[in-house]
């Protein structure tokens, strides 16, 4: 199919370049061939760019593409109302309206990861029974945070530290004072915190955090971007004391659940409801959304004028509001290792390899 | 994902054997054998068997494989265990008839390798961890086989299988009555199977640095290198231990001044800006074929010794190896190339073929995210197993240096060795069982004491029917079907597929590898 897609086109290139400057009729009628075969070649020529990219002609290659283009959206359209008569007419006949076609979302395209922990897998739960963490999950250990920063930190960093201290319930800020990275887990495991989380700045940009669990933990090294502090957010709010809920979404890998662990073992695990407080780590492609809200449950009645039974005009919905508070980020893994911080000479649980990057739906988290 | 096929399909009457079977262990105590199907097809290799029952305390440090001439009736498996003691077990072995038999696992025992409690009631057990594990051959010319095991906190033992005169060749075959019978298979040289259980007897004990964490025998058996936190390599000679031990008060060997090493290294060169390393010895390898004498040395500061003990203390060359711990050494048999695995997934070859003068590293096999556990060189092929923390087991090619294959094996693994393939298939009877996941094996527990019964077959085949009236997690239908199956003919020839499901590539030889059986096992480092 390939091949007898190209054909014409190179056919077409060499007579440019030979014969006289055609006709714009002319092209049509190339062209034209061109579409029937560029239509089948679609499904196997890849992307339209990717079609068209042979023709070294900068005026025929877009007369092409735009063509090819044309087409493609005339039959998306043509498609898309012939699903839109298909449902109208099975709604009007009381029928199933037809499935609708599956929509390609980066979920259902991510290469497929044998590491994918299913939740019912006696092996793993046996291994989080008796992990650095399990002594967090079953209360045994509540959490107590020491957060630091790199050397010599700016204003911004202490602004930012004063939003993190609210979010973070169990936390407390002990200033850097030149130690030596291993100098201070050690001090802080002998304090008994459970956690310690070093921020780190380069030139006014706060860029990466170091999240060490104690005693022997595993330590995690991020990179912190998209900052954006509650105070410059708009229609923020202030954190109360209340302890915060915690949701978690899409650690699916073993690595990603361990790492779901790590943050969840930050907060205590005795949410207080009454204070409609979230703290949400999202994780897609390998990135951590982390944000703070404060929510509220309200009902609501909607009226649909167009309803036909007057009885379902007035409906009434609950839906959920949000308001930020604290700040916003993103945070991407670099690597986990598996004892306390030695960044050179430590054992490492996960490296980013160049060669385990075989493409770019592959996600590791 | 490594278990799909297993689950599709039955048996058929001969299935082919395994090209590759590779043993792992992990930090829960479980040991896995991973197999290659028939012809080498590395994209469908999967873990077909699993020993023992998840648990931290029993978490397998070292592992060990003895198989002399490569038999595969004569494996012996050694696995020292967090708490300072170290199991044996052998792959229970399909009986010439091709009946039902157990292909588990057989535990052949197991002792304690630390040293004897000073204490009475609980004391700090963080040092018994087992940090080096060895066969070694007998000394004195003896052909009794010696286990050579170091633990966290120095304490070396030799232990020697203890032979007994008088086994017979019946007791082999049944396995012997009971627990406490000395498996002593036909002494004096004959094919010794490990099918008893077994006894061994501590010979020789040393304490040597504190915080091992690398430990080597030499091929000779004579000789013991260890090296850890704070402590350069040092060597100490075992007979002249043993002597000592013998030759002085005769009572517990703790009596007495502990022997002086042989050999005591000195570190290498300081760095350019001056700084010398604190000692930090994180892996010990003897290279062979070179008399004893020739020792590599990996540090935490990513730097690679080589010890020549005749030409002095100090190391003759030394390599500066990327960044990351030395976690991992390998010497191939002839001497020439020493794999190395480090603590950020990277193996190399160092090549020693014209060591001390020049001395290089090459040979990257790539792919490992995680810290590199445990390395094993298949005796005849050009292949190498490496297991790692990021719960991947990798086989590469050592010629081509291409990744063969990758298993996930669920968790962080700590010790890999090859296995002999069978020969020849195993019996038609093997219930396509499922795979490890959702198997719950609580009620093979107590079997321990029985499974030296004459009719052990029957007996496996009767608890793998009781393991599997439970409908374990996920049960899956094939499975059922393989129950049923299995209990009605006990294990002859059945394997009438029934739903024929894949006849695909390695289906056939999943079942082979008896999923059953696996049922049947028995449970691993139980008694400590």
């Amino acid at each position: 199919m390939v091949k007898a897609q190209k054909n014409p086109k190179r056919h077409k290139s060499k007579d440019d370049d030979a014969s006289k400057p055609s006709s714009s009729k002319g092209d049509g009628e190339r062209s034209g061939d061109d579409a029937a075969a560029a239509a089948k070649g679609a499904a196997g020529g890849g992307t339209i760019g990717q079609q068209t990219s042979g023709i070294r002609n900068k005026q025929k290659r877009s007369e092409l593409y735009h063509k090819l283009k044309h087409q493609k959206e005339k039959s998306k359209a043509k498609e898309r109302r012939k699903r839109q008569k298909e449902v109208a007419r099975a709604e009007e006949l009381g029928l199933e309206p037809p499935p609708k076609p599956v929509q390609h979302t980066l979920e259902n395209t991510r290469e497929a990861d044998d590491t994918m922990v299913d939740p019912n897998d006696e092996e793993v739960m046996a291994d989080e029974n008796d992990d650095e963490f399990a002594a967090h999950f079953s209360n045994a250990r509540p959490p107590k945070v020491l957060i630091t920063t790199s050397y010599k930190p700016s204003k911004i960093m202490y602004t930012f530290l004063s939003e993190m201290l609210e979010l973070l319930p169990c936390a407390e800020y002990y200033k850097r004072n030149g130690f030596p990275l291993k100098k201070i887990v050690k001090f802080a495991a002998n304090r008994d915190y459970t956690d310690l989380m070093v921020f780190n700045e380069d030139r006014k940009q706060i860029n990466g955090l170091l999240l060490v669990h104690l005693p022997d933990g595993p330590t995690a090294h991020f990179r912190l971007s998209n900052l954006k502090l509650g105070r410059d957010i708009k229609g923020h709010g202030r954190a109360t004391h209340h302890k915060p809920e915690l949701i978690l979404n899409h650690f699916d890998t073993r690595l990603g659940h361990r790492m779901g662990r790590m943050l969840a073992s930050l907060f205590p695990q005795d949410p207080q409801f009454r204070g409609r407080r979230v703290v949400t780590f999202h994780n897609q492609r390998d990135f951590i959304f982390v944000r703070h809200h404060r929510y509220i449950f309200e009902e609501k009645e909607t009226r649909d004028p167009a309803a036909k039974d007057p009885a379902k005009k007035k409906k009434k919905a609950v839906a959920a509001r949000l308001q930020e508070l604290g700040p916003r980020f993103t945070l991407k893994l670099l690597s986990l290792q598996k004892g306390t911080f030695d960044s050179r000479n430590g054992e490492f649980e996960w490296l980013p390899k160049k060669e385990n990057k075989t493409s770019r739906r592959r996600f590791f988290l | 994902m490594g278990e799909g096929g297993k689950r599709k399909a039955q048996q058929e009457e001969a299935p082919a054997p395994p090209s590759h079977r590779i043993l792992t262990s992990d930090e829960l105590g479980l040991l896995k054998v991973t197999e290659v199907p028939a012809g080498s097809k590395w994209e469908e290799t999967a873990a077909k068997q699993r020993w023992g029952q998840p648990d931290k305390q029993q978490g397998v440090t070292r592992l060990q494989v003895h198989c002399p001439d490569w038999d595969q009736d004569r494996i012996l498996i050694a696995a020292g265990r967090a708490g300072g003691r170290v199991t044996l077990h052998c792959p229970a072995s399909a009986p010439a008839d091709g009946s039902v038999s157990g292909l588990g696992s057989r535990d052949l025992g197991s002792f304690r390798a630390a040293p004897p409690a000073t204490t009475s009631g609980r004391s700090d057990t963080s040092s018994h961890e087992l940090r080096g594990l060895r066969f070694a051959p007998g000394g004195e010319g003896s052909q009794r086989l010696r286990l050579v095991t170091a633990t966290a906190g120095g304490h070396v033992a030799v232990h020697e299988w203890e032979a007994q005169e008088g086994a017979d060749q019946q007791q082999q075959q049944q396995g012997g009555d009971n627990e406490d019978e000395d498996g002593g298979g036909g002494d004096g040289g004959v094919v010794r199977t490990w099918q008893q259980q077994q006894h061994w007897r501590e010979v020789v004990r040393l304490q040597t640095v504190g915080d091992l964490q690398g430990m080597d025998v030499s091929s000779s058996g004579r000789y013991v290198a260890v090296g850890g936190e704070g402590h350069q390599l040092r060597v100490w000679d075992l007979t002249a231990a043993a002597a000592a031990a013998a030759g002085g008060t005769g009572s517990s060997s703790a009596s007495g001044p502990a022997p002086e090493p042989l050999f005591a290294g000195k570190a290498g060169k300081p760095s350019r800006s001056g700084l010398q390393d604190l000692a930090h010895v994180t892996a010990v390898s003897y290279v062979p074929g070179r008399d004893d004498q020739l020792v590599l040395v990996g540090t935490a500061k990513h730097k690679l010794w080589l010890y020549d003990m005749r030409a002095g203390r100090k190391p003759q060359s030394e390599v500066v190896w990327s960044d990351g711990r030395i976690t991992a050494l390998l010497p191939q048999a002839d001497g020439s190339l020493v794999w190395v695995g480090n603590g950020r997934g990277q193996v190399e070859a160092l090549d020693l073929r014209q060591a001390p003068g020049r001395v290089t590293m090459g040979h990257a096999l790539k792919g490992s995210a995680g810290s590199i556990r445990s390395l094993s060189l298949h005796p005849s092929q050009p292949l190498i197993a490496s297991v790692s923390l990021d719960r991947h087991l990798r086989v590469h090619s050592t010629t081509s240096r291409q990744l063969l294959t990758k298993v996930y094996l669920k968790q962080a693994l700590t010790g890999v060795a090859w296995l002999p393939a069978p020969t020849k298939g195993p019996g038609p009877v093997r219930g396509g069982a499922g795979d490890d996941e959702g198997e719950v094996d609580g009620e093979e527990d107590g079997d321990d004491d029985d499974e030296d019964e004459a009719d052990e077959e029957e007996g496996r085949g009767g608890r793998a029917a009781r393991g599997r009236e439970q409908p374990s997690g996920g049960g899956k239908a094939p499975r059922r079907r393989d129950m049923a199956r299995q209990q009605g003919s006990g294990g002859k020839d059945h394997a009438k597929g029934k739903d024929k499901g894949s006849r695909d590539k390695g289906a056939k030889e999943k079942r082979g590898k008896d999923k059953s059986q696996k049922r049947a096992r028995r449970d691993g480092g139980d008694d400590a």
